[in-house]
């Protein structure tokens, strides 16, 4: 990360990570990355989830997750459906925990059964999809805390 | 030896037996050969050297008889003794040509020839002899009959030659006898012992080749409750060759049975996997249908019957889900995670889970256990989720409320051995026939939101434990689910 702003004084590097991690934690500027086969499921989590001030970018497929990952400005969390097309993206979840820096994610599935996989259980939090959003949000904004 | 080996052994057998039989053929002819030679030689020994030693005999007795005539002539001039002179002469004759008749040897012949000669010389000068005397020259008839008497020991000689000629010769017959005998009794010897060689290889070949593997075979068909006594063999081994071609006939129909069912199976995983695909695809969209329901509860202001229509979409959604949800839960792969375990400790645990739900029900669980049972080998997870969806049927079958008696004891089962059995029995209504039959068929159910699968499922995993689960019910009886564990194998 520190990369990404060259070689200047530590303190004005320090000083500029507080400020980003500041804006991040007001739930400004943060973009979640929505990832889901289901465009019904994209555009309504998309509107709740700005209702709850945060903004979204909608990818439903594995490729279009990869493209938004590597565009110039990253979403700073994903939240992805395990059935994704091509197939389950069991492999897609693994390349994404193989990104450096490492992405944030939530998986948030139907696909219960997958809880115990061991790419899923390497996942910052596993939500099974359910009519209400509480548990979603609630572990979106533990997730950011973290980081 | 080696061509003896590679002939086939109905080959080995034909040649013993055909050996076996021309040896005993070669016996029988050689005896009626041999019995025919000797039925020869004594025809010739009786009627020709017999008949011909006999002859020589008489005629030397007869030529004796001769003697003595004349000089009694002489003496007193008596006719008689011509007379008997005559008849001697007479059968001295017959005999002679008796002997010629039977003799035919030819050394015997000119014995016989030099006899005759002589003895009509001899008999020409006695003749003269007794001219002389009747004439009444005695003085010359005297000289001669003294010269004629020695012309008779000459006679005499040649008679006792040829007798002992036909002694000697019935002396050499009885040799040859002899030799012949010797020769066929070697030969019936050794005819006698090739044919016993031969027999007892046959006696081997049929013990060794037949009847030692004829037992065998027998044995080995043989169930171990029958007893074989000699003799019994080939009945047993006819009777097993009967058995098998049946049980040929049955395997085969057996396999175009599972073959069939092969072929409908690979058909019903086909199915299965579409199915699951299936519900895994209409899980999406009914999740999106949820989630905007629940958005649009939450936003609207509904009249009261907008609200129930309401509640009966949420509702069925939901009901849709739990089916979808159930059946994926079914068709999903799981490993057995087995542990040694006591049914009992799975019982308490699943009763605790469900003792809110009990008590909602106004439904009493009672326990029933034999002291120290044994554990088996099992998925608790599992096992809990049978006990669960038995105990809730249980529940569910007693509107009213009731008690559900839970027992456990050992046993020992068919097919199992050593069991623990587990008995959940309910006072509820019981099931019809009809209802029985089904139940334990997938999506069958009696309940109005079932989904059909518990009952089933319950049967898989129980079957997966190598156990046996069975249902007893009787309209108004209640309903009794007996589960059947193997026990775990003592430490």
């Amino acid at each position: 990360m520190f990369d990404r702003f060259g070689v200047g004084t530590v303190f004005a590097q320090i000083g500029l990570v507080l400020i980003i991690q500041g804006d991040q934690k007001m739930g400004k500027e943060l973009t979640i990355l929505i990832a889901d086969p289901n465009p019904f499921v994209r555009s309504f989590l998309t509107r709740e989830l700005a209702a709850a001030g945060y903004q979204t970018v909608e990818a439903g497929s594995s490729k279009e997750v990869f493209d938004l990952l590597n565009a110039a400005n990253p979403p700073d969390l994903l939240v992805m459906e395990l059935d994704l097309p091509v197939s389950i993206g069991i492999n897609a979840l693994v390349r994404i925990q193989n990104l450096v820096p490492p992405v944030p994610h939530i998986i948030y599935t139907h696909l219960s059964e997958y809880e115990n996989h061991q790419a899923v259980q390497k996942a910052d939090d596993f939500i099974e999809k359910s009519e209400d959003l509480h548990d979603l949000l609630h572990s979106i904004s533990e997730v950011i805390g973290k980081y | 030896m080696k061509w003896w080996i590679r002939l086939g052994f109905s080959s080995r057998i034909f040649i013993n037996m055909f050996l076996l039989l021309s040896t005993t053929f070669g016996m029988g002819v050689t005896s009626i050969w041999y019995a025919d030679q000797f039925n020869k030689m004594l025809n010739q020994v009786i009627y020709e050297d017999m008949a011909a030693l006999q002859a020589s005999r008489a005629i030397e007795t007869e030529l004796a008889n001769q003697k003595g005539f004349v000089t009694y002539y002489f003496l007193d001039g008596d006719a008689k003794w011509l007379n008997e002179l005559a008849v001697h002469r007479r059968e001295f004759v017959k005999w002679l040509e008796q002997a010629y008749e039977i003799d035919h040897k030819p050394v015997h012949i000119a014995m016989l020839d030099q006899i005759r000669s002589k003895y009509e010389k001899y008999v020409k000068d006695k003749d003269q002899v007794i001219e002389l005397y009747q004439s009444g020259d005695r003085k010359k008839g005297e000289v001669l009959h003294w010269a004629v008497r020695k012309n008779f020991s000459e006679l005499n000689d040649l008679c006792l030659q040829y007798i002992h000629a036909t002694e000697l010769n019935i002396k050499k017959v009885q040799a040859t006898g002899h030799l012949r005998l010797k020769r066929i009794s070697a030969v019936a010897v050794f005819l006698i012992a090739a044919s016993l060689v031969l027999g007892v290889l046959l006696a081997f070949f049929m013990v060794t080749q037949i009847l030692i593997p004829i037992r065998r075979l027998s044995r080995k068909t043989a169930t171990k409750d029958e007893t074989l006594t000699s003799g019994d063999e080939v009945r047993v081994l006819s009777t097993h060759v009967q058995g098998l071609m049946e049980d040929i006939d049955r395997t085969r129909s057996e396999l175009e049975q599972s073959q069939e069912l092969l072929m409908n199976s690979e058909k019903m995983a086909l199915v299965g996997k579409l199915a699951t695909e299936v519900a895994h695809s209409i899980r999406n969209p009914m999740t999106s249908i949820s989630m905007r329901l629940f958005s649009l509860k939450r936003n609207l202001e509904l009249t009261q019957f907008q609200q129930e229509d309401f509640e009966v979409v949420s509702e069925e959604m939901r009901r849709l889900d739990n089916i979808v949800r159930n059946f994926l839960e079914f068709s999903k792969p799981h490993k057995l995670k087995k542990q040694r375990i006591e049914v009992s400790k799975v019982i308490d645990m699943t009763v605790d889970l469900l003792c809110y739900r009990l008590e909602l029900d106004a439904v009493s669980v009672v326990r029933k256990q034999s002291t120290r049972l044994p554990h088996i080998d099992g998925d608790p997870e599992l096992l809990k989720e049978v006990f669960v969806n038995l105990i809730v049927n249980a529940c569910e079958a007693m509107e009213n409320g009731g008690e559900i008696m839970i027992s456990e004891e050992e046993a020992l089962a068919e097919n199992i051995g050593r069991a623990v059995l587990v008995k959940v029995k309910d006072n509820g209504p019981g099931m019809s026939e009809e209802v029985r039959k089904r139940v334990l068929e997938p999506f069958e159910t009696t309940k109005p939101e079932g989904t059909g699968l518990g009952l089933f499922i319950a049967v898989r995993i129980i079957k997966e434990h190598g156990g046996t689960l069975e249902l007893q019910s009787k309209e108004g009886q209640g309903t009794t689910i007996v589960i059947t564990f193997p026990a775990s194998e003592e430490i």
